[in-house]
């Protein structure tokens, strides 16, 4: 809190009976966005009496006025914590100033009796441990938001007020880290955007499209290499996704993702190699990236997910539940199969490293593409997401998008102040759509190690996760090292082996290190 | 005249050129016309039998033609998409 001193706030509280007033700092996100929300606050007649999950503006030591929710009432004080915080804080009754009795979130007031704060409330207090922290949204995301749902819902009608402070080049470096620049430039008005950031966007744009009129010409010479050496294949991931979208050269995709047989792989090999292409190394030896420069990446997969993962054996018999294509050695995947692949796909990226705005488009063009097809059997699709736990994560999915979309409707003109979380949400509708989309937008296109890392806190302690990594466990070593799935034993010896090979590796110490410091970084602080 | 490994595609309502290698790493976007006459020269072709395909194609005169093809050979040139 600003402005005021302890006595002034109290003194204005005495003399009004209450005061509202804007909050500083992220640690009661995502309830109070600092900046954009105020809080109103009263008088604390005893403040001893205060109870669990009320809302005290306090003084600590050094004078500052804190906003912290009660989690405890003890003796002769509270212990407190920040909604956004892992760290508790001790009260004492007589360092309390006010109370908070509600807030404004943009012109709508939510008040701390409202039944749905009270369920948001209990909610984000249920495991404190285990929380995600949050990390604000800046006004460039919130832009980037607005330009997104705008190329979903395919409206260039809507002008978007943008905000004078806006720092368009944060805003294009936020677009190309979720692969999203080419899909939301044809919302950009020249008149808008600072030249020289207009004309490098346009440039992006123009890439995506070259890149993917080459992917297409160099994908069929290939393919034409599998017909004629009675290679069969499936065609995955954005080489399909790609023909959903309303233009063409929007959607953005650095490889072509194929399915493969295994008993293929050296047949692969030979065709790829004929054509220029040279192996990449990799971790799983069921995935072969191949690459010619300059851009051509083609991944051949010889599963659609690793056996070690419950989804793997949903995906178990998917070339006996494909149809050939013709003649051809092409298989196509049923659109059911298709569906659920793409959710479970984007589903396993959201729960590692993360993942960004593009996945959405993704959903929302493939169901807008499939769901409305005769032959699209969703019964069966509901009971299959069902079986692998996904169901809820699709709701909140179509959820967001459906936010986004309705975000613009029926507006002249858009502002910040229309951004999707200021669309009469309730406080708990708020904390949900806030948790996913600060998530995805902190995430970028494909998520990062550090939200890898912080996920995996969830499950395990700092000590636990440091184990883990050094000496992981067989079935995730048998990827890279495959005679450990015939001889388990070898175990031990391939740890050690590992370990030289981190310890001689430049890069592999580099990435070692920085997991280490980022398991220091965000490990559960309970004190 | 012979276009070098140059791909004509066509996107959004309009047509585009990329070359496969080489040293340019944009594009061209042309019109409908301009992608026939690129698309002709896919193969070596002389300029007099380049006027012809494009008379046959479009009702145009032979200086029409002609201007035409210039102008397009002129693009393609200038990104360095034509054989020498």
């Amino acid at each position: 809190m600003s402005d005021y001193n302890n006595a002034s706030i109290e003194d204005i509280i005495e003399k009004y009976g209450f005061v509202i007033h804007k909050t500083q700092g992220v640690s009661m996100l995502p309830m109070l966005e600092e900046g954009r929300d105020l809080v109103r606050l009263v008088k604390v007649n005893d403040k001893s009496k205060l109870k669990k999950y009320d809302l005290p503006l306090f003084e600590r030591e050094d004078g500052a006025l804190i906003l912290h929710r009660i989690i405890e009432v003890r003796k002769n004080h509270y212990i407190t914590c920040g909604d956004n915080c892992k760290t508790y804080e001790k009260v004492p009754f007589r360092k309390v100033l006010a109370v908070a009795e509600g807030y404004f979130k943009e012109q709508k007031y939510i008040s701390c009796n409202d039944e749905k704060y009270i369920n948001y409330v209990e909610q984000r207090c249920k495991n404190i441990e285990s929380r995600n922290i949050y990390r604000p949204i800046s006004k460039e995301q919130r832009v980037l938001v607005l330009l997104f749902s705008k190329a979903l819902s395919n409206d260039s009608g809507i002008e978007i007020n943008y905000p004078i402070d806006l720092d368009w080049e944060i805003l294009y470096k936020e677009a190309s880290r979720h692969n999203i620049a080419a899909f939301v430039f044809p919302y950009i008005n020249k008149g808008d955007c600072p030249e020289k950031i207009y004309i490098q966007w346009k440039e992006q744009a123009n890439m995506v499209l070259r890149k993917e009129i080459l992917f297409d010409a160099e994908r069929q010479t290939i393919l034409k290499e599998f017909e004629s050496n009675n290679i069969d294949y499936i065609l995955l991931k954005g080489i399909v996704l790609k023909n959903f979208y309303p233009m063409k050269g929007v959607r953005d995709f650095t490889d072509n993702d194929i399915l493969t047989r295994e008993e293929d792989k050296e047949k692969i090999r030979k065709v790829m190699e004929q054509l220029g292409y040279t192996r990449v190394y990799t971790q799983d030896f069921a995935d072969c990236p191949y690459h010619k420069a300059p851009i051509f990446n083609f991944e051949m997969h010889m599963r659609l997910f690793s056996e070690n993962m419950d989804l793997g054996k949903h995906f178990k018999n998917i070339w006996e539940n494909s149809t050939r294509v013709d003649n051809s050695y092409e298989y196509k995947m049923k659109k059911e199969d298709f569906y659920f692949y793409i959710i479970a796909h984007f589903n396993k990226h959201y729960k590692n490293g993360g993942a960004g705005l593009k996945f959405f488009a993704d959903v929302y063009f493939m169901q807008k593409a499939l769901l409305n097809s005769d032959d699209f059997d969703n019964d069966l699709v509901i009971i299959k997401l069902k079986e692998a736990g996904l169901l809820d994560f699709v709701n909140k999915c179509n959820n967001i998008i459906e936010k986004l979309l309705n975000s613009l409707k029926g507006k002249d003109g858009c502002s910040l102040t229309d951004f999707v979380l200021s669309k009469d949400c309730d406080a708990l509708e708020f904390a949900e759509i806030y948790d996913i989309l600060s998530y995805v937008l902190y995430s970028g296109a494909f998520g990062s190690r550090e939200v890898m890392i912080v996920n995996q806190l969830k499950e395990k302690s700092s000590f636990e996760l440091i184990i883990y990594k050094l000496f992981p466990p067989r079935n995730l070593l048998a990827c890279k090292y495959t005679k450990l799935k015939k001889y388990p034993f070898l175990l031990p010896f391939y740890w050690i082996k590992r370990l030289f090979a981190t310890f001689f590796s430049k890069n592999k110490r580099r990435i070692a290190t920085a997991d280490y410091k980022m398991i220091k970084k965000h490990k559960t602080d309970i004190k | 005249m012979k276009l070098k490994n140059v791909i004509i595609s066509e996107a959004n309502g309009e047509y585009v050129a990329v070359n496969v290698g080489g040293e340019f790493n944009g594009m061209i976007k042309m019109n409908e016309t301009a992608a026939f006459i690129a698309k002709q020269m896919k193969n070596d072709i002389s300029k007099e039998d380049l006027i012809k395909i494009l008379r046959s194609e479009y009702e145009i005169s032979e200086d029409e033609a002609e201007k035409s093809i210039e102008i397009v050979v002129k693009q393609l040139d200038s990104v360095g998409f034509i054989e020498l």
